[in-house]
């Protein structure tokens, strides 16, 4: 007998499943938290909105690039640009996501010639070149970057108090995840697997290798760039630190801790990362070490990600036995009775 | 003329560094098949050690040389133990993995020199018999300057040395070559990698104490060294120490060119030509090709 929800789309099932949840963790954290400790919650939700976009090239693809930022730093640099002009919060996370989505199809047809290693290098080299060109430009404000940037309001209300920015920032990373996670779903989430897997079969098979290649860059940069108008936003600058490559290393490490095989697995791995960054920098005298070997630990230890806690509990606890009859060997299989 | 001499002599003096580094990284990518974020931490360490040892004050050449070996020594076995306890471990899983690996150890290693010796940045003093200029041709040059090339030339000699006659030497290239084969034909590959990350470390090390006169001393250098050792080994081609020494080279004379005659465009030449590099010869100068599917 099927479950009565069963029939409803499934599609629908989730995103009422991720908005409520994220509704209840807003809840839980906008009550519970300080203006400071809600400060680092919105960072979480912005930083899971980069990962949750590294991780379609990086989890689903199966390709590292280390050039992330430069479409993150795109984001907030576009944000700031357009800082002395009245514009709805909305749309100006929409143009950092144009712009960086701009930038990165450039960069993606340029670095995409490459494979594994000298991709990752390629991209990394592609984003210290933006950075060196922000860096030394005046006009972007050279190291300092540019400021200050407002928060406007939308919907009727300012989004200068930490509280309604976060709702925000959640807003948005609900849409940016159920827009992904229907991509996640779809033929495209399937063909991106069948290259990480086997790129050589996949193109055998008839994928168009490079198109995708190109499209999974492209979202990679679009998701990276909201995040980026976003953290503008957030701080109320854009700085070359925004485009530096620590922030593309830490991104994809955001990913493999939380786990890159699972869609949720990076915002998991940016909340723990997020944090632990926060609670270290306050109580230890070298947070990079304490992160460094967390880090290490979970390479070592756990490669699938903080995810796979969950599967080493279930492991541990709840295996049942299946129903009767529910595994059944076919005739072939079973095993010959012996006649003496 | 003067000038381009001074552009010459300065040129290759920073190339010297940069080959030495290379070569190491060159040589763990023949052996790790993925690149080491790590070592730039190595070369940080290089410059921490030196100014350590030494106090940050000027010394005799002899002195100097002295402290730089024990600097480049005590890297090497720095580099021997983390293969033994981090990267034999890392090596297991696939590339990209044992690259973010090596990222993560970076942090730690930056980590754990904010720890050692606080944030703000050391100096080191340049070495007492070296620290004027001398006249060459007419031009003037550091004399520090023609150390390090000199310096260059005596490692470079070294490592060929090595590599080509010894039978570690033969062994680092046939596991770079091909591991399965070197090991099907008795080659210990187990014992050879901690000798490469050895061999590494010791590059590294001396190259680090070596620059420790020329910059400020802080964690940053192992950033800026590994990025600028990439550029030197892709461009060199992946696992080539010839490669390594003519595009350190390649890289050293047209920077130094660069810083006299335009130099605002000094540091993004460097990225330029690599990219240049990865997207119509991504081999690199003297590296093998790589197979391309799509």
């Amino acid at each position: 007998m099927t479950a009565p929800w069963s029939k409803t789309p499934r599609w629908l099932l989730q995103v009422v499943q991720t908005w409520g949840v994220l509704l209840v963790v807003g809840l839980v954290v906008t009550s519970t938290s300080s203006t400071n400790s809600l400060y680092t919650w919105t960072s979480c939700a912005i930083y899971a909105i980069f990962a949750l976009g590294a991780n379609v090239l990086f989890g689903w693809g199966g390709s590292a690039s280390f050039g992330q930022a430069a479409y993150f730093g795109t984001g907030a640099y576009t944000v700031a640009l357009l800082r002395h002009h009245t514009v709805s919060p909305l749309l100006l996370v929409l143009t950092g996501t144009v712009a960086a989505l701009a930038i990165a199809v450039v960069f993606g047809v340029l670095t995409l010639r490459a494979t594994g290693l000298r991709f990752a290098i390629l991209t990394l080299v592609a984003a210290q070149l933006l950075y060196l060109l922000v860096f030394r430009s005046t006009k972007l404000g050279s190291e300092t970057g540019l400021y200050p940037v407002l928060r406007g309001t939308a919907f009727g209300t300012s989004l200068e108090p930490q509280k309604h920015f976060f709702w925000f920032v959640l807003a948005v990373l609900a849409l940016v995840a159920l827009v992904l996670l229907r991509i996640y779903q779809s033929s495209f989430g399937a063909a991106l697997a069948a290259v990480r897997d086997d790129a050589a079969r996949a193109a055998a098979l008839g994928l168009p290798v490079r198109k995708l290649g190109l499209l999974a860059f492209t979202l990679a940069g679009a998701a990276a760039g909201a995040a980026g108008s976003l953290f503008a936003a957030q701080q109320g600058s854009a700085s070359p630190s925004m485009l530096a490559f620590t922030l593309s290393g830490t991104v994809v490490l955001m990913c493999l801790l939380g786990g890159r095989h699972s869609f949720w697995g990076p915002v998991l791995g940016a909340t723990v990362f997020t944090w632990s960054q926060r609670l270290l920098t306050v109580h230890a005298k070298a947070p990079d070490l304490w992160l460094g070997l967390l880090l290490l630990a979970i390479v070592l230890l756990m490669p699938e990600g903080l995810v796979q806690l969950r599967q080493l509990v279930r492991g541990r606890i709840g295996r049942r036995p299946p129903p009767p009859g529910a595994v059944a060997t076919p005739e072939a299989l079973r095993p010959a009775e012996v006649h003496p | 003329m003067d000038r381009v001499l001074e552009a010459l002599v300065s040129g290759l003096a920073q190339a010297a560094p940069l080959f030495l580094g290379a070569s190491g990284l060159t040589l763990i990518f023949g052996v790790m098949r993925t690149f080491d974020f790590a070592y730039g931490a190595l070369f940080m360490f290089g410059a921490y050690g030196l100014a350590t040892i030494l106090s940050g004050d000027a010394v005799s050449l002899p002195t100097f040389v002295l402290a730089v070996l024990a600097t480049g020594v005590a890297v090497s076995l720095l580099a021997g133990a983390a293969e033994v306890t981090v990267y034999r471990r890392l090596l297991r899983h696939d590339h990209i993995i044992t690259l973010l690996g090596s990222y993560a150890l970076l942090l730690v290693f930056t980590g754990s020199a904010t720890l050692i010796w606080g944030p703000e940045a050391k100096s080191q003093s340049q070495t007492k018999d070296l620290a004027g200029a001398v006249s060459v041709f007419g031009a003037r040059v550091a004399s520090y300057d023609l150390g390090l090339i000199g310096l260059g030339l005596v490692v470079g000699l070294g490592l060929w040395l090595v590599i080509r006659k010894t039978r570690l030497g033969l062994e680092m290239r046939a596991v770079a070559h091909d591991r399965t084969t070197a090991v099907a034909l008795g080659v210990r590959a187990g014992r050879v990698t901690p000798m490469v990350f050895v061999l590494g470390g010791l590059l590294a090390g001396i190259a680090g104490a070596v620059s420790a006169p020329l910059y400020a001393i802080n964690i940053d250098l192992a950033g800026s060294f590994i990025l600028q050792g990439f550029i030197v080994v892709i461009i060199g081609g992946l696992g080539s120490v010839q490669g390594a020494l003519v595009a350190s080279l390649l890289l050293g004379v047209v920077n130094g060119a660069l810083v006299v005659y335009a130099p605002s465009v000094s540091s993004f030449s460097l990225y330029l030509v690599t990219a240049a590099v990865l997207v119509l010869r991504p081999q690199g100068l003297f590296g093998a090709p790589e197979k391309s599917i799509a």
